[in-house]
This record gives C-alpha cells, sequence and structure tokens, in this order.
C-alpha cells in the first residue's frame, strides 16, 4: 500500500485537501489502511462534492458487480448446456469425480469477508457450507468478543467465541442450514451489541 | 485518475469556513451559522449513515445527528472549533452504534411477538423490480461488449476484489498498465451502459428516481 502512505502524506490538511480518484476507489471499496481511512472519513463528513464523487463511483462499481455476477452467471449456464449435450451420462469415473469434488465443496469451509454494515451490503454465502468469516472491526478495541449469528427475526442460530485482531475477526463458523436473511454479530462480554453484518443465505449463491 | 494530485477545486467545502467563527455562531443559536453547518455536514452524514445503516428513515436520522451537534457545541463540547470535522464525524459515529443497537433490540422485541416481518418492507413493487432487472440485464450486456482483457480486469478487481499484486502477475500485466487498464475499461464500460439504458428509455427514469 505504497500508494496509501504516499496520499497521507499529502493530505495534511483533511479538511482542506481532497482525496484523488484512487484513494476514493480504496475508499469505497473498503482497501484503504487505517489512517487513510481516517482522513477521508473525516473529510467527507464536511465535503459535499466528495460525497458526490464517492456515490457515483459506487453506483459504477454496483453495476459492474451487477453486471460481471450476471456474465459469470450466462457464461457458466452455457458452458453446463454444452457439457449436457457432449458428455456421456455413464461416465461412472466422471461421476464419482464430480461427487468427490461436489463433497469437498461442502466440507470445506466458505470465505465471507464483511466489511459495511447492516443495510448498506448484504453478502450472499452457500447454505450448508461451514463459514470462515472475516468481519471487519475497524474502531473496536483489540481482545475477546462474542460473535453470534442470528436468524431474521432475531432468533440466535450460533454463538462463539473469537478475537479483535488488527482490526479483524477471524472466525470459523458452522455450515447455516436455513436460507433466507440472517446477521452476524459481534457482542462484548455483557451481551452489548458492538457491530452487525446482514447476509443473505441461498442455496446457490 | 488525477494520479497523486489532489484536487482542489471544491467550492463550498471547509476550505473558506473560519471554524471559530462558524462555532461562536452556533452557540448563539445564529441562524446563519446553523445554515452554513447544515450546508457543510448534511451530505456528509447523510452518506455515512446510509453507508452504515441503510437507507431507512434516512431524512429523520440525519435530522436527528445534525441537532445532537448542535446542542453539544452549545452546551461547550467541542472545545477547539478547528476540530468541528472529526469532532462531527465522532457524534455520526456515535450514532451508528446507538441506531444499530436500536435495531437490534426492537427486532427481539419483534421475534418475542412473533411477528417476525422485518423484510417485508424492503421489497420493491413489481414495475420497480422489474425495471431493476432490465438494467441489470443491460450491465450485463456492456460488460460483455468489452473486449476479453478489459472485463476480466473490472470483474477481478471490482467484483471478485482481487488484489492489484495478483491480477497483475496472473495478467501479466505492470502496475502502470494494470491501472491505466483499468481506468480506461471503467470508462468504456460507464460510456456503453449509458448508451443503452438511453436507447432503453430506462435511463430518464432512473435519474427522476433519484432526483426524488
Ligand atoms: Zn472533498
Amino acid at each position: 500500500m505504497e500508494r496509501a502512505r504516499l496520499f497521507l502524506t499529502y493530505m495534511t490538511q483533511p479538511h482542506l485537501d481532497h482525496p484523488d480518484d484512487e484513494a476514493i476507489e480504496r475508499f469505497a471499496m473498503n482497501r484503504c489502511e487505517h489512517d487513510e481511512q481516517e482522513a477521508i472519513d473525516t473529510h467527507i463528513i464536511g465535503c459535499p462534492w466528495c460525497v458526490d464523487r464517492l456515490e457515483k463511483l459506487q453506483d459504477e462499481i454496483l453495476d459492474i458487480k451487477v453486471g460481471g455476477t450476471l456474465f459469470l452467471r450466462s457464461q457458466a449456464a452455457r458452458k453446463r448446456s454444452w457439457l449436457k449435450r457432449w458428455t456421456i451420462p455413464s461416465l461412472s469415473l466422471a461421476g464419482l469425480a464430480a461427487l468427490a469434488a461436489a463433497l469437498v465443496l461442502l466440507t470445506s469451509p466458505h470465505d465471507v469477508n464483511l466489511s459495511a454494515y447492516r443495510g448498506s451490503e448484504v453478502v450472499t454465502v452457500p447454505q450448508w457450507r461451514p463459514l470462515h468469516l472475516h468481519l471487519n472491526a475497524r474502531d473496536l478495541d483489540a481482545g475477546p468478543v462474542i460473535v453470534q449469528i442470528v436468524d431474521d427475526r432475531g432468533m440466535e442460530i450460533w454463538k462463539g467465541r473469537s478475537t479483535v485482531a488488527q482490526e479483524q475477526v477471524d472466525t470459523r463458523a458452522p455450515a447455516v442450514r436455513n436460507p433466507g436473511e440472517h446477521f452476524i454479530r459481534l457482542e462484548d462480554g455483557d451481551g452489548s451489541v458492538l457491530r452487525e453484518f446482514a447476509i443473505e443465505v441461498k442455496l446457490f449463491p | 485518475m488525477t494520479g497523486q494530485v489532489v484536487e482542489k477545486s471544491a467550492s463550498s467545502t471547509a476550505a473558506a469556513v473560519e471554524w471559530g467563527t462558524l462555532v461562536a455562531q452556533i452557540k448563539t443559536g445564529d441562524d446563519a451559522g446553523m445554515e452554513q453547518l447544515y450546508k457543510m455536514f448534511s451530505r456528509g452524514i447523510r452518506y455515512y449513515l446510509c453507508r452504515q445503516l441503510g437507507p431507512q428513515e434516512l431524512d429523520d436520522k440525519v435530522h436527528d445527528t445534525f441537532l445532537i451537534v448542535v446542542n453539544a457545541i452549545k452546551r461547550g463540547d467541542l472545545r477547539e472549533p478547528e476540530r468541528l470535522m472529526g469532532f462531527v464525524r465522532t457524534v455520526v459515529r456515535r450514532q451508528v452504534a446507538a441506531y444499530i443497537e436500536e435495531a437490534v433490540h426492537s427486532r427481539r422485541e419483534q421475534a418475542d411477538l412473533e411477528t417476525g416481518a422485518s423484510v417485508a418492507d424492503r421489497k420493491q413493487n413489481p414495475e420497480q423490480e422489474a425495471m431493476i432487472r432490465q438494467k441489470n440485464e443491460l450491465m450485463r450486456s456492456a460488460l460483455e461488449a468489452l473486449s476479453q482483457r478489459d472485463r476480466d480486469i473490472l470483474i477481478r478487481f471490482y467484483l471478485k476484489e482481487q488484489p492489484q499484486e495478483q491480477i497483475c502477475r496472473e495478467m501479466s500485466l505492470t502496475e502502470t498498465q494494470f491501472r491505466l487498464l483499468k481506468s480506461r475499461a471503467k470508462a468504456k464500460f460507464g460510456e456503453i451502459g449509458r448508451k443503452k439504458l438511453t436507447s432503453s428509455g430506462i435511463f430518464s427514469v432512473f435519474m427522476r428516481a433519484k432526483a426524488g
């Protein structure tokens, strides 16, 4: 992150200097390092012009994400129909290999990176797969924390212990069995919610 | 891309603000001071709250947060006027935490009552849904219209969120080439997307919806 440091050296007065396009993009994509995040955070609170830039950029990124997801899906569908046409159904070895691959997939943890808070971004997560959660814990004190998964009615599904380290919480959680909206919470020892992330559980995300 | 140049062109920002005067005006309840404070911070507060909490009841939340800032300044909680921006950010962060906690509690109560229909109010109406689907499809075709390399860069960086170093390594690009190609690909995608939206007629609908 050489450029991030560079940016900070010239953004000496967060209330006067507007971050450049690349810094704004890092901010929009939650790729800033802590100091840069702080500087831009403070700047945008008081700069309507940069809020405009950010909103425009986030719209563009969302369009790329949506277009890209649909594009990849259509590519996969094309590949599937091609395979259907050309593969011999009784290829037992290939069948077994596919089954083994599916089993490996189902038992291997799925990485979930959550950086936004409730409402602004919902990450889709596969049903029936153990999860490896990477939760953004910026501004939280380092130390032990409780991680909880609840369904959309607030009913607890799983609870575990982890720690905040380097502004992140990394923990493994069991598979979520039911589809639909769920929330992942970070709580302190007294049960106060420190942060909440939304996920959408789907059979085929 | 502006590279390493810090933009200095915006006019209505903090550059011209005399912090001490502004804070003094707010302390005395002066309308001009309040107006300037609102002009400066309402967009930023709105953006911040929306990013963290989503668009629900945003106007009320912005208004409440603004009042908290004003009252805190009147109480003398801000000792150094030049730290106003950081002060506002701290207030907004506290508000975000409070709203999250409030939302969690209300959902717990809802669960106790077994009403549990919290997701329903986020749904769009059928016309909006159809339009969003149409727009999404146009974005897909805009991406398909790009060269494979341009598309690959955009999908890897923005969708798969791969680190720049990985993309450069796997696509045999230097850092400079990557930056240039990414910026051009994004511009091309935007241009094609806009054309497709305009010719489909839904561009104007989206702009109206945004303005409203
Ligand atoms: Zn700015």
